[in-house]
């Protein structure tokens, strides 16, 4: 396994060394991402909000795209 | 300097994974290469820092016997150029009459409190973000401790992010006569780990997807109790919960010391005609005690014009998971060395149904850019299916359980 890890680390550092990747997205062409529409999290309070009625109540955590908090779910 | 520091760290953070993964432990290669990846890629791009806004928030949960409600109030101010403040205020007014409650200890009223504070720090194509969480309650004391460091990079195509936690619990369990608190006695600490990976990465022109990965360890300590290695006293359970054992709820929970959890998640964003998104989230979650579990969730937005500009927005979530492998609705007469009822560790899956609709105010009042009403509905279907309805007078008496959840949120935002 730890020989996987090894080559997967070289590939890396070699496609790093060796391309540039250059934007295949303009600036100019980002007007539809740029919109509010678009945002992962357009109401942060919102969204923290309901994570944790969902965590309080289930056993899975995680990955929510927040930095979490305390829960006191007794 | 400060690139300097946050390089310094991610190396460290790079170091630590090598390690392991040379010790041939999770996490796995694939997810070291990500993160190298990051790590020797730093210096590419450009961030911004979070629009300064204030929300006002009304909440209410109603489901299974239990309404929590109360206010979240949060606000964003830059300072300078480079730093952006972030204050929060967060109250839960609880009163519970769960399945839980009504057949292992009687119903109560309680509040939580929850205070914030974060500072993000933009310097060139790097984002440092520091955050100070405190939750309390009669008989949980949470606090936390968050650092998260992110770039920009492939001319802003990609964004990664590193993330670390530290939180540090005081567990209590309240003695209560005639439904009052008269003694609070300390069962122990919890100490919460969290490490935290995020890549967010423009495909097209009208799509954008998102990479999340945490790793999350709780431990327990300072255990309080006669017997402090028996399972019994461990932290990590909850101190008013029973196990079914010899007809009945006869003995406390048996929890291990520690739990370690895994979630990845990817979600997308796909900008639709007439300035429309759809956006899906998908999520697999597996932890120390053999809970697996999987999350998707699909939803639409839709902007519009009548008089005045409108959001509607909604989404379909679906959950389920496998029981923990200590779990059971009923033991027989067999004791094990750990012990669990909770119907939050049995296998269940839920259904949500979500609605919301958004009201942008006219532009250029005061000092106000802009500012919103919102509103939206959940309704959450829980169904357990070995978790068993054990309320004598419940016409679905040993049953699997159901219940349906209503949540509601009002809020009020401001862009300044």
């Amino acid at each position: 396994m730890h020989k996987i890890a090894l080559i997967i680390l070289l590939l890396l550092l070699c496609l790093m060394s060796a391309c540039s990747i250059k934007p295949w997205v303009k600036p100019y062409e980002r007007a539809y991402l740029a919109d509010p529409i678009m945002l992962f999290s357009r109401d942060p309070v919102s969204d923290s909000y309901i994570h944790h009625v969902y965590q309080a109540r289930e056993g899975a955590r995680g990955a929510e795209g927040g930095s979490g908090g305390g829960c006191g779910c007794n | 300097m400060v690139p300097k520091v946050a390089r310094a760290v991610v190396v460290g953070v790079i170091r630590v994974l090598m390690q392991i993964a040379l010790r041939q432990e999770w996490p796995s290669p694939v997810v070291i290469g990500i993160v190298a990846v990051i790590g020797f890629s730093l210096p590419i791009t450009a961030a911004i820092l979070p629009e300064d806004r204030a929300d006002a928030l009304f909440h209410q949960y109603d489901g299974g016997g239990v309404t929590i409600q109360g206010p979240s109030l949060k606000a964003r101010k830059q300072i300078g150029k480079s730093f952006s403040l972030a204050g929060s205020y967060y109250i839960d007014s609880i009163t519970s009459a769960s399945i839980d409650v009504i057949t292992q200890g009687s119903p109560y009223e309680e509040e939580r409190k929850e205070y914030g504070v974060s500072l993000d720090y933009l310097h060139d194509k790097t984002t440092i973000s520091l955050a100070y969480g405190d939750s309390e309650e009669s008989d949980f004391i949470a606090k936390s401790y968050h650092f998260t460091v992110s770039h920009s990079m492939f001319g802003d195509l990609t964004t990664v992010s590193l993330g670390y936690s530290l939180g540090a619990d005081e567990v209590y369990e309240n003695a209560y006569a005639n439904g009052a608190i008269f003694d609070s006695i300390y069962v122990g600490d919890v100490e919460r780990y969290s490490y935290r990976f995020n890549l967010s990465q423009v495909l097209t022109k009208k799509l954008i997807v998102n990479l999340a990965y945490d790793i999350i360890t709780d431990e327990s300590q300072n255990l309080q109790c006669d017997t402090p290695d028996e399972p019994v006293c461990s932290s990590l359970k909850n101190p008013y919960r029973f196990v079914w054992i010899n007809g009945g709820y006869n003995q406390k929970e048996k929890y291990p010391f520690t739990h370690t959890t895994n979630a990845v998640a990817l979600s997308g964003r796909y900008y639709m005609p007439y300035r429309a998104a759809m956006y899906g989230d998908f999520r697999f979650f597996s932890d120390s005690w053999d809970v697996v579990s999987g999350t998707a969730k699909l939803g639409y937005s839709q902007p519009f014009k009548l008089k005045g500009d409108w959001l509607l927005d909604f989404h379909y979530r679906f959950y389920t998971q496998s029981a923990a492998s200590f779990y059971s609705a009923d033991f027989g007469t067999e004791e094990l060395r750990y012990m669990a009822s909770d119907k939050e560790l049995s296998t269940f899956t839920n259904n949500s149904f979500a609605v919301g609709v958004s009201y942008a105010f006219p532009k250029g009042w005061w000092k106000i850019d802009k500012s919103s009403l919102n509103f939206s509905y959940t309704r959450i279907y829980f169904d357990y299916q070995d978790f068993t309805d054990k309320r004598f007078d419940s016409p679905t008496y040993l049953q699997p359980y159901s219940f349906t959840a209503d949540v509601v949120q009002l809020y009020f935002s401001i862009w300044y």
